[in-house]
């Protein structure tokens, strides 16, 4: 096919126009490596972005960690969403004179100056008194310990109510029952390392390590069952609770 | 040394880096035809070359080692641009196919007048063509792609292309022989 004529025809570019193309994008190559091989402008659009992220990172955070305060009865109990933590435990305790104190299982009662103290006088089968571990740093105070052939564990814990005692516990592990006619707070589990070896090592919820039963009592005590192994049961240890009774020992003075 | 990074002289071989100078040299006249064949206006066709290179030449180190793909990308954006053309125009309700051929004869001053004269004759013969076939050959004269790359371009055979370009110039030949 002879198509010379048409080649032929076609219009010469202009010296003008190809010399000038050539300069204006040899221009714009030399700026475009210049401009890549400065340090990247930030643009408005990626701030925006970058706050955007931030934002969304913060009330993600907050969504985490937040926490709700859920009465119950005259209590309130700290439920937070995350069951993993770091952090101490983030129960409220004001310190009060009981904390220096000693006590035990009932028999040798340390010298407490308060007069009506409450004790159980049912204990599940196959638990005997014990002492507890004396704990300094607390501000509650152990009153009575009992341990079964299995190494498991009931402790009895008094804290002032005045002092603003906030159980704990993640959303779904806890649940309202009633002792006696009045509300108190039963916890499935606690707080346990990962790591047992490791005392800095995150926490984790671990609703099977036990149960914990804060009521509060006319002494304006919060009373507090907890259990350590899974051998007592929910109804043992509210049927323990409902068994407390005004302790006569007191006075006794600490060995 | 050319602005663009001296490279390989090679523009053929694909395992070889381009010479862009050349490459240049050589695909601005090819589009610049393109656009000429199917606008009717050198200004206007100069422009669209202008804005075909300076869009294309900034990612060109894509291509590094493969002019044909480079080639087909810039034609590729030729399109692009020239259908933002007709679409510009149209909202000015203008009639590209009727445009121009008066104009380019005035402005392409520096062209010999036999072939101005030829070319426009050319161009007129072709606004009478429905668009598929004016694409066609200007790909085929304006852009210089062989018959499998247009084919490519416009989803038909190779043999259909060759069919349809035979058609057209047998047209020019005849008509322009009047």
């Amino acid at each position: 096919m002879n198509d010379n004529f048409i080649y032929k025809s076609l219009p010469k570019v202009r010296k003008e126009f190809e010399q000038s193309l050539y300069r204006k994008i040899s221009i714009d190559t030399l700026n475009l490596q210049k401009k890549y091989s400065n340090p990247k402008k930030i643009r408005w659009h990626q701030v925006a972005f970058i706050v955007v992220g931030l934002l969304t990172l913060l009330a993600w955070s907050q969504i985490q960690f937040i926490v709700r305060y859920v009465p119950i009865g005259d209590l309130w109990l700290v439920e937070f969403n995350k069951v993993t933590s770091s952090e101490p435990a983030p129960t409220v305790f004001i310190p009060t004179p009981l904390a220096t104190q000693r006590a035990w299982d009932g028999k040798t009662m340390p010298e407490i100056r308060i007069m009506n103290i409450y004790f159980p006088s049912w204990i599940p089968s196959d638990f005997l008194p014990i002492v507890p571990p004396q704990e300094m740093l607390s501000s509650h105070q152990t009153i009575g310990g009992w341990r079964n052939d299995s190494e498991e564990e009931i402790r009895l814990f008094i804290t002032p109510f005045a002092g603003g005692m906030r159980p704990y516990a993640p959303a779904g592990m806890y649940k309202e029952v009633a002792i006696n006619g009045q509300p108190a707070i039963l916890i499935y589990g606690r707080l346990a390392l990962r790591d047992k070896d490791n005392p800095q090592a995150q926490r984790e919820w671990d609703e099977y390590l036990g149960l914990q039963l804060h009521w509060l009592l006319k002494n304006n005590y919060v009373y507090t069952l907890e259990t350590f192994g899974a051998y007592v049961s929910e109804a043992d240890l509210i049927q323990m609770a409902e068994s407390m009774k005004e302790a006569s020992w007191f006075s006794t003075p600490v060995p | 040394m050319s602005i663009f990074g001296k490279v390989n002289t090679s523009s053929s071989v694909a395992s070889t880096e381009i010479d862009w100078e050349s490459t240049y040299k050589d695909l601005l006249p090819r589009v610049y035809h393109y656009f000429c064949l199917r606008i009717n206006d050198s200004l206007d066709a100069e422009d669209l070359t202008a804005i075909t290179f300076e869009r294309a030449w900034r990612n060109r180190k894509k291509y590094q080692k493969d002019l044909g793909a480079f080639t087909n990308w810039i034609f590729g954006i030729a399109g692009h641009i020239l259908a933002d053309y007709y679409r510009k125009k149209r909202s000015e309700n203008l009639r590209i196919a009727e445009n121009s051929i008066t104009e380019l004869s005035s402005r392409a001053v520096e062209e010999d007048f036999a072939h101005k004269d030829q070319f426009n004759r050319i161009v007129s013969i072709l606004a009478s063509l429905p668009e598929r076939e004016r694409e066609i050959f200007s790909l085929k004269y304006g852009a210089q792609l062989n018959n499998r790359e247009i084919a490519k371009i416009m989803n038909l055979t190779e043999s259909n292309i060759g069919t349809i370009l035979y058609r057209i110039v047998s047209r020019l030949r005849e008509q322009l022989e009047k």
